[in-house]
């Protein structure tokens, strides 16, 4: 399998003894929407940071593009475009002006600069903004930006952390066929975050990442494949909202449903799913919708992080 | 372009459009008019004459100012990016962090000398046509030439500010560390120094008899103050001044005492040395500038591109 990132043992100690990665071991492949999932404080960030070359590991190798990542990272970064999370811009700029500023960083002259900073304020919809102040911009407007500079020298690999955090619906919306272009334009990108449901359907490989240590890895199929031969979970009902998936989840607990969990507007059911429903019918609430599990990337997140956490400890 | 006159391009704009560039133009003005008033008194009881008054308190101005001027800009010089979150996006990029500091450095030293060497000439064309002042040729180039070493001098406050903003999570934080580095140097150390001399030279001679006695212990007092202030920045570029300008030494100091009160005076000036050779006799103060930016420079090196970046 030809690789756009692989890590080997990769730890990392910050000076306070936080021991934020413990031998990461990561494939993504060449030209797939990758997911890193995982809680906050989960080693995402961290684990960015050295594939950029941003801070260097304790221990371990990293090789993105087939470069090793720590002893070449300026080679690393002139062909990955990031989108770092706490990102900023200078705010009494306009927008055009600062991709300008980093076009010319990425080695590019100041007329391709300004040529390449408009096509792509073109793409993520901010041409008419484009001499605007940065300070003037909304959240959604400074995320778009953020996405235009990290695709500002067309890399091959882009890495996305977060970024959908604190973007309205329509945001996240933009952002999805954002992806899916750049998807259909043969280029690599991982997403880290941990909303899986606003990104998680744009991915098809994915790892979930908890307390440092990467628990799964693999594509959807895989995974699911993994978790249905180790899992009791027989099949997840899904509710239009957490408040009625709750009341469904008490009325099985009181009529003495072997077991049962929630977990927002999902739940998970151990045992027969026709006894279940059954059940539930029998107090007059239905089941919307039913499923096989895993039916999603937020199903194999709630399987590692929520229900096995007890075992990966 | 290269990615260090990129940066910095960037460092210069920014700093010319910012906020405490004005401030410190304005500290200088304020400064500048102050010492104007005070002049043709100066000049009454001075052995220096006006011309010559006027151009020593512009320097000295101008010294004061490339001081704060380092402190400034370069408390925030990477602190400031970490805040906005800009220093994510540069290195994000195929930037090698010694090219950003490179490039603020850069950026800085530029602002700093556009700064002096306008309001250089800018002071000694007010004097000229303003004040009427016949400021010679031979004076106004050693004053300029005394300036590249106040940008020197001024890089040391820079980069020492720097440094502070390289180790600080916070600008408001390296302002604190820059400015107590300021205080320390030019206000702490000259105080402390003072006391020390005297302290160490004992009790002071008193009486009309004791005029030699007395002039003996304000040497005394001088040397050991001196000799502790001998590795300060002022202090150096002092000398190379003294040097190229021909200025007194503030520690130089000559007695006079009358029945009820001891008063002192500063000698006439020394005549200036050619420029070579005061250049040679100023080789030392220069080279302990030279070590200070050395210094500071290299431990901002150690600690920014030893990607000691931490959570």
């Amino acid at each position: 399998m030809d690789l756009a990132i692989e890590t080997r043992g990769l730890e990392k100690v910050y000076e306070k003894k936080i021991h934020a990665l413990k031998g990461v071991d990561l494939q993504v492949p060449k030209g797939v929407v990758f997911g890193l999932f995982g809680p906050n404080g989960a080693g995402k960030t961290t684990l960015l940071s050295i594939l950029t070359g941003i801070i260097l590991p304790t221990k371990g190798e990293a090789y993105v593009l087939g470069i090793d990542a720590i002893k070449e990272s300026l080679r690393v970064r002139e062909r990955v475009g990031v989108l770092p999370e706490g990102f900023g811009f200078y705010e009494h700029l306009s927008g055009l002006e600062n991709l300008i500023y980093l076009a010319m960083l990425d080695g590019l002259s100041r007329e391709e600069a300004r040529e390449r900073a408009e096509k792509i304020l073109d793409e993520v919809g901010l041409c008419e903004k484009k001499n605007v102040k940065v300070k003037e911009y909304s959240r959604g407007m400074r995320q778009r930006l953020g996405v235009a500079q990290a695709v500002l020298k067309d890399p091959e690999l882009i890495l996305l952390d977060e970024p959908t955090q604190g973007i309205d619906p329509q945001g996240v919306a933009w952002f999805k066929n954002f992806v899916v272009n750049l998807r259909q334009k043969g280029k690599t990108i991982l997403i880290s975050t941990h909303l899986l449901q606003e990104v998680g359907t744009l991915c098809s490989h994915a790892a979930i990442i908890y307390r440092g240590k990467i628990l799964t890895i693999g594509s959807f199929e895989e995974i699911s494949k993994r978790i249905r031969e180790e899992s009791n979970i027989s099949a997840v009902f899904i509710y239009p909202n957490a408040f009625m998936a709750e009341n469904a989840y008490k009325a099985l607990v009181e009529s003495g449903f072997g077991e049962v969990r929630v977990e927002a507007e999902k739940l998970y059911i151990i045992g027969d799913p026709e006894k279940a429903e059954s059940m539930l019918s029998e107090k007059g609430i239905g089941v919307p919708s039913r499923v096989n599990f895993p039916s999603d990337w937020h199903d194999i997140f709630v399987h590692y992080i929520f229900f096995r956490r007890g075992d990966m400890e | 372009m290269n990615r260090i006159w990129i940066i910095a391009e960037r460092e210069f704009a920014d700093s010319i459009r910012s906020k405490r560039f004005i401030v410190v133009v304005g500290i200088f003005i304020l400064m500048f008019m102050l010492n104007l008033s005070m002049l043709s008194f100066a000049s009454q009881v001075s052995e220096l004459s006006l011309e010559d008054l006027f151009l020593q308190t512009s320097i000295s101005n101008l010294t004061f100012i490339a001081s704060l001027l380092g402190i400034a800009l370069g408390f925030s010089a990477i602190s400031g990016e970490r805040e906005k979150g800009t220093l994510l996006l540069i290195l994000s990029r195929p930037v090698s962090r010694d090219q950003v500091l490179n490039g603020k450095t850069l950026g800085a030293l530029a602002v700093i000398a556009l700064s002096l060497f306008s309001s250089y000439f800018i002071l000694i064309g007010l004097g000229m046509a303003g004040f009427n002042l016949a400021i010679d040729l031979d004076k106004v180039v050693r004053g300029a030439l005394v300036l590249i070493f106040i940008l020197l001098y001024s890089l040391v406050f820079y980069l020492a500010s720097m440094f502070f903003s390289v180790i600080s999570r916070r600008s408001s934080r390296s302002m604190v560390l820059a400015l107590v580095f300021w205080i320390i140097m030019i206000i702490i150390l000259p105080l402390i120094a003072f006391i020390v001399g005297t302290a160490l030279a004992g009790p002071m001679p008193i009486g009309e008899e004791n005029i030699e006695a007395q002039m003996e212990y304000w040497q005394k007092v001088s040397q050991i103050q001196a000799s502790i202030l001998s590795f300060t920045p002022d202090t150096n570029l002092q000398s190379i001044m003294r040097n190229l300008l021909g200025t007194p030494s503030p520690y130089g100091v000559e007695v006079q005492v009358s029945v009820n009160e001891t008063t002192t005076t500063t000698p006439p000036p020394p005549e200036a040395k050619s420029i070579p050779q005061a250049i040679i006799d100023s080789a030392l103060n220069i080279l302990v500038l030279i070590v200070y930016v050395v210094v500071f420079y290299g431990l901002s090196y150690m600690f920014f591109v030893a990607r000691k970046e931490e959570k």
